[in-house]
């Protein structure tokens, strides 16, 4: 229960501090903090399914997996400077492609954990070239950068999340009992994500202020 | 738990990607960095030589200001006294002479002036606001723009940043 808390705290943190500077976010980071509220609601929905109905809720969290693909991959094409930008839409529809087959292959009440770990591999993959593109090359300090701790925070939860989720049917049939000690890992990484972005809302708005100030 | 082969698997599959990630993302904040302190060098590097150029400007500037006050000033002195002479000695002279008189009585003075405006020393010694006001004066009286000229006090700079408002004013 604690660790629930604590994930929803850090959500509650990114969806303050996103709608405090709100006006200074470009849209990318808007999407981000549109995301965070998504989350939160499918995770409250998902909860009250999963504990006070006893009902199954992975039909929930399979939406939830082309919604994040497609929103955090639209704000990663919004960031990234690279000119081929039509390739990561054409990876983003071969995510969805995935995803359906995933789907159809079980069911949409069966956990999509293939379409999951696609959607990580993607996001992973686009968040390093945003990474790359703006941040290393830029004349200001990396940690100073917003699209720096987006970027990393996304690559590394998305990154480390990649293993569990790829046995995660394996685990769930074979061994349940080490499925949920191991789930552990997915929430860790939940609970330091939400926080870390937030931060790129924070020096975003900080930035806003800064230049308002000098005009 | 840790002597089950698939938590193991799990486990150091994780740790290794964020082992990973952790190299990624720290030798882009190294990268960062060294572009950074390059940049740092670079900017250094051309305040300096444009301090440099500015030093030059000033010295070429109060070298010729010198000049016009050592010799150019010198020697139209001298022609003026030459004139006075010849107007003393001669009467029916002095009616002819009197323009060209007035006229190099005018060109010394305007030749100060512009030797002292060229001079950076004088902006020191006078201050900025006094400095330029005669250089305004000076505009007005070529009577080919009208200046408009208001002053509060004396601003609190050093030498370089006077000299550098004077130039731009220039």
């Amino acid at each position: 229960m604690g660790v629930f808390v604590c994930i929803f705290a850090g959500k509650v943190f990114n969806l303050a501090t996103g709608g405090y500077y709100f006006r200074s976010l470009p849209l990318p980071y808007k999407l981000v903090l549109f995301l965070t509220a998504a989350a939160l609601l499918f995770e409250c929905y998902g909860y009250y399914l999963g504990v006070h109905l006893h009902k199954g809720n992975s039909w929930l969290f399979n939406i939830y997996i082309l919604v994040d693909a497609w929103v955090l991959g639209v704000a990663a094409i919004y960031l990234m400077n690279v000119s081929k930008k039509y390739l990561f839409f054409a990876a983003l529809a071969a995510h969805t492609i995935i995803w359906c087959v995933n789907v159809c292959m079980g069911s949409i009440y069966t956990f999509a954990n293939f379409g999951l770990v696609s959607d990580f591999i993607l996001l992973t993959a686009m968040y390093l070239t945003v990474l790359i593109s703006n941040s290393v090359f830029k004349k200001s300090s990396i940690l100073s950068q917003p699209v720096f701790w987006l970027s990393a925070t996304i690559i590394f939860c998305s990154a480390c999340a990649i293993p569990y989720f790829g046995l995660h049917h394996y685990l769930i049939s074979n061994a349940p009992a080490l499925a949920s000690k191991l789930i552990s890992i997915n929430m860790f990484l939940d609970i330091i994500r939400y926080p870390l972005v937030a931060i790129s809302f924070i020096l975003l708005g900080r930035q806003k202020q800064a230049v308002l100030k000098v005009a | 738990m840790f002597s089950n082969p698939i938590v193991l698997t799990v486990l150091t599959t994780t740790l290794l990607v964020a082992l990973l990630v952790a190299v990624v993302i720290i030798t882009m904040f190294a990268s960062n960095k060294r572009n950074v302190q390059q940049e740092m060098k670079i900017t250094q590097l051309q305040l300096d030589y444009e301090k440099g150029q500015r030093e030059v400007q000033e010295q070429v500037m109060t070298a010729v200001a010198r000049e016009l006050h050592d010799n150019i000033g010198q020697r139209l002195t001298f022609m003026n006294m030459q004139l006075q002479q010849q107007k003393a000695v001669s009467l029916a002279a002095a009616g002819s002479l009197l323009p060209v008189s007035n006229m190099m009585i005018e060109t010394i003075e305007e030749v100060r002036v512009l030797g002292r405006s060229l001079n950076s020393d004088q902006i020191a010694k006078n201050g900025l606001v006094y400095t330029i006001e005669k250089e305004v004066e000076r505009l007005r009286q070529l009577n080919k723009y009208t200046v408009h000229w208001e002053y509060d006090k004396e601003p609190e700079l050093n030498k370089d940043q006077k000299v550098i408002v004077f130039r731009i004013f220039q």
